[in-house]
């Protein structure tokens, strides 16, 4: 079986319309950004998380009325996978033990015979997650800082670094505007929290890696066929590695998709982000990190030109 | 096939190393698992037999997360501080205490060392004051002519060691407690991660890790005193409330009165008053206006009761406020022993306690010129009791009573016994996962692996053939591998560890698919089978590592950053490029190689 067999398509021509698609996603991820905010999950924003489960089904908004009451403010109260189970999360102040103590006990007069019992929570202090919140910016950065070092060393080109990184931020911004417009949409946790951390690096270092694969062919490529311009080597570099390109991500996209549909409602953020990570990482090595390189590599060529000419 | 020797060694001494390290598991899980099955009397005899052997193997296996097995995370914080207000003892005055609680602010609002920041605003509000105004150490060479730099460097080396006691102290407690494989682990400068698998008494930890067991002896204020000082703070409150309008009659005012709608005033010997533990913090700050603290005694302070002394009818229970001299008559560092025992009369826990010679004599000195007065045993600013002194005590006996509970005495046994921490800890973070939750996720991991794994090896097969076999039989090799290293490094299993491995399984497919690839292309220009093998491995290996190298790179990035769990996808994301290297590549080129070892043989890259 065999996709994509000598494969030769147009990539770098149509860059501008890949371009626009690129810009216009880039532009409504952090309009949703600027307008909604980052909805941050309790590892950054510090607060006290419950995941209770109940022996009978109980409904979201009467067990938020009856938390509002007893915590004095509106708690957020959602279901978490099944119906007997409830994700309630309040930034009640207080000793912790204490608020357990005032919503179990709430709930037993609010759904008497229905036994009420703690799955897992997670309290975390404002201070801390102010920790963890500047741990995981810097996470972050020093990835793309190292990959663009490591781009450099490589392929020795400014130009290359820089496509590689515009594609990645492309990348990670896109997921993330997703992730900030779907929040409340989808009935599980889409909040940024340590493991969407996780997701996002995970997906810089998947996109890196296939538009590596890409360069590297651009690299060798331009040694066989010297006299060929730039543009069309690189487009031929894009095809030679197309079917590899896709049928990785294919693989991967299997299992995170396996991951999304069994792997259980704690991973359900996580994996949805690697899903939409991995297809726009995709998207991007194909489209846009090398006909970035493209354009890059004429503007040195100009001002060099310039030089010259002067 | 040259050089195939060394690569099939290695391939057989990584397959042993992976099998020794794996079957502690496989033996510890089968082992435990029947024993799950059994019940009544065949548990019993089994466990027998068994608990050795599992015990012996514990240690060995494959740890899993607290996210998988279910238990306690706890980050604690030191309080940095309170540290230095108590290295300053005595010297501390409100210039020290002022710029501390600058510190604190500061440190709390960048999240930044708090004794940096004190010493900036320490130098800030004066450049040319000296810290060693307030420190000083024989030990550490520190004198009044000390240079801030140096009193810097005693206080961040305090600070270190403080942290390193208390982390010592908080495992001596655990160890008391019981927990199979504990982890108490130093984190950034001041901070203490401790995990406990399997705990589910979360109070019970909770009051182990934070009690720092200041136990004091303190004398009580004079009641007249007390009484007096309770009519004026109530009377204060009367007339302080101007919303009373005209109406001014006692009852009125009374009614209105804002601290006593959160508090029963008591005024019966020691007792200044009661309240429920839902309004002790309103009342702390309704007593604690200045110009209400001028109204208790000079040399007085309030403390709540650790109990609650009585229900009142509206079924509620209610602490008391109890007035304790503020000097410190006698230090807990002066007992050598305490146990938990019953009172003789009601039966009732109690810890009884042993001082050593000094305290005992200070003791009979304190109790011998107190006849009939009370004494308060306070322990983490907590009144426990306040006995009234029956007689002389010179055997330096005495206990604590008002506990709740027999484990209770025996933790507070056990927080006496460990020693005081050198400064309290915040519970700065929890995280707790029930047993139920963390079974159902190991489940679904679980049947997330296999069905990834199936779908990904019947599609190699697809697409490249006999090819595909070979890559699907490194794949297999790969996920013993990966088990194999975190088992032998000693790493922990979490959910996200799983989603790294099930992430690897699409990944570690890629260097495969990159070769293949690469071979069918060498074979479309027409190189025989043999070198469109050899060059498209060799081709293939300088995009294989660059991407992968990258890939690595932001997982140590996303190790040294990450934090519990997050740690854990990192490590098996790490585990699985290393892993999946090398079977890619070397496994699956012994293979190839052996399947052309004859001139003519084909295998079929699809």
């Amino acid at each position: 079986m065999r996709i994509f067999e000598n494969a030769n398509y147009p990539m770098i021509d149509i860059r501008m319309i890949t371009y626009a698609i690129s810009g216009s996603l880039i532009l409504i991820s952090i309009i949703a950004i600027m307008v909604r905010g980052l909805q941050f999950g309790i590892d950054f924003k510090g607060g006290k998380e419950y995941i209770i489960q109940f022996e009978k089904p109980v409904t979201v908004t009467q067990t938020r009325s009856v938390l509002t009451k007893t915590l004095g403010k509106e708690p957020l109260v959602k279901r978490f996978g099944s119906p007997q189970d409830l994700l309630i999360r309040t930034d009640a102040s207080g000793d912790e033990a204490v608020v357990q103590k005032q919503i179990l006990s709430s709930l037993k007069q609010a759904y008497p015979g229905n036994q009420a019992q703690v799955l897992k929570k997670d309290i975390v202090g404002p201070r801390f997650a102010e920790s963890i919140k500047l741990a995981a910016i810097y996470s972050v950065l020093t990835s793309i800082v190292v990959i663009f070092l490591y781009i450099l060393i490589r392929f020795r080109k400014w130009t290359y670094s820089a496509g590689a990184i515009i594609a990645l931020i492309h990348d990670v911004t896109i997921t993330l505007g997703f992730f900030t417009i779907f929040n409340k949409l989808l009935p599980f946790n889409m909040d940024i929290n340590e493991s969407l951390i996780a997701a996002f690096l995970t997906i810089v270092g998947y996109s890196i890696n296939d538009t590596v694969v890409v360069y590297d062919r651009i690299r060798e490529n331009l040694n066989i066929f010297k006299t060929d311009p730039f543009e069309k080597t690189v487009n031929k570099s894009i095809n030679d590695t197309l079917s590899r390109t896709i049928i990785t991500s294919g693989t991967t996209l299997f299992v995170v998709i396996v991951l999304f549909i069994f792997g259980g409602q704690v991973l359900k953020g996580l994996s949805l982000a690697l899903i939409i990570g991995i297809t726009v990482g995709t998207y991007s090595s194909i489209f846009i990190a090398s006909a970035l390189v493209v354009d890059f590599q004429k503007r040195v060529v100009k001002s060099a030109k310039k030089v010259i000419s002067k | 096939m040259k050089g195939n020797g060394t690569k099939i060694g290695f391939t057989i001494a990584f397959l042993v190393i992976s099998v020794y390290y794996l079957q502690f598991s496989i033996r510890y899980w089968i082992l435990t698992g029947r024993e799950k099955n059994l019940q009544g009397q065949a548990k019993t005899e089994y466990v027998q037999k068994h608990q050795k052997q599992i015990d012996n193997l514990r240690p060995k296996i494959l740890n899993l997360g607290l996210d998988l097995q279910g238990g306690m995370h706890v980050t604690l914080q030191l309080q940095t501080q309170q540290l230095l207000k108590d290295l300053a003892k005595e010297r501390a005055d409100s210039t020290l205490n002022h710029a501390l609680d600058i510190a604190a602010a500061k440190a709390r609002k960048n999240n930044t060392d708090v004794v940096d920041e004190f010493v900036q605003t320490f130098e800030t509000r004066d450049p040319n004051a000296r810290l060693s105004r307030y420190y000083r150490s024989e030990a550490d060479n520190i004198t009044r002519r000390s240079s801030n730099a140096d009193v810097v460097k005693y206080l961040q080396k305090q600070r270190n060691s403080a942290v390193k006691r208390a982390i010592q102290i908080i495992r001596t407690r655990i160890d008391r407690f019981g927990v199979n494989e504990p982890s108490i682990v130093k984190q950034g400068q001041n901070r203490i991660a401790v995990e406990l698998p399997g705990v589910k008494d979360e109070e019970r930890v909770r009051n182990l890790l934070k009690g720092t067991a200041r136990l004091e002896f303190r004398l009580c204020a004079d009641p007249q005193e007390l009484q007096t000082s309770l009519k004026k703070i109530v009377s204060y409150y009367n007339n302080a409330d101007t919303t009373a309008k005209v109406d001014t009659s006692a009852q009125q005012a009374s009614k209105n009165n804002p601290l006593l709608k959160v508090m029963v005033p008591e005024g019966r010997s020691v007792v200044f008053g009661a309240a429920t533990a839902a309004d002790s913090a309103m009342v702390d700050s309704l007593l604690g206006q200045p110009a209400v603290r001028q109204m208790l005694p000079r040399d007085v302070t309030l403390l709540w009761t650790a109990k609650p002394g009585f229900t009142g009818q509206n079924g509620k229970k209610y602490f008391n406020l109890i007035g304790v001299k503020k000097q410190v008559e006698l230090n807990g560092d002066v007992i050598v022993e305490a146990r938990p025992t019953f009172d003789r009369y009601t039966n009732q826990p109690e810890v009884s306690m042993t001082m050593n010679r000094e305290g005992a004599r200070k003791w009979a000195r304190i109790t011998g010129a107190n006849i009939g007065k009370p004494i308060a045993i306070i322990l983490d600013g907590y009144v426990y009791t306040y006995p009234n002194v029956q007689t002389k005590i010179s055997d330096g006996r005495s206990s604590i009573t008002g506990l709740g509970s027999v484990q209770e005495s025996q933790d507070l046994v056990n927080i006496l016994m460990s020693g005081a921490l050198p400064a309290p800890l915040d519970i700065v973070q929890v995280r707790t996962v029930g047993p139920t939750l963390g079974q159902a996720s190991i489940h679904s991991g679980f049947s997330s692996t296999i069905i990834g794994l199936i779908i990904v090896a019947l599609f190699m097969i697809a697409y490249y053939n006999k090819g595909g076999g070979i890559a699907d039989m490194a794949l297999i090799f790969n996920m013993i591998f990966i088990l194999g290293i975190l088992a032998a490094f000693k790493a922990t299993l979490t959910l996200p560890g799983i989603a790294g491995i099930v992430l690897t399984i699409g990944m570690a497919v890629d260097a495969n698919v990159l070769i293949f690839e690469r071979v069918r292309e060498e074979q479309a220009v027409g190189k025989s089978m043999r070198a469109a093998i050899d060059s498209g491995y060799s081709n293939a290996m300088s995009a294989i590592l660059d991407s992968n190298i990258t890939t690595f790179l932001t997982g140590v990035i996303l190790y040294s950053f990450g934090v519990g769990p997050i740690k854990g996808f990192a490590v098996t994301l790490m585990a699985g490029i290393v892993s999946s290297l090398f079977t890619a590549i070397v496994i699956t080129r012994i293979v190839v190689d052996y399947m052309t070892r004859d001139k003519n043989a084909v295998v079929n890259f699809g």
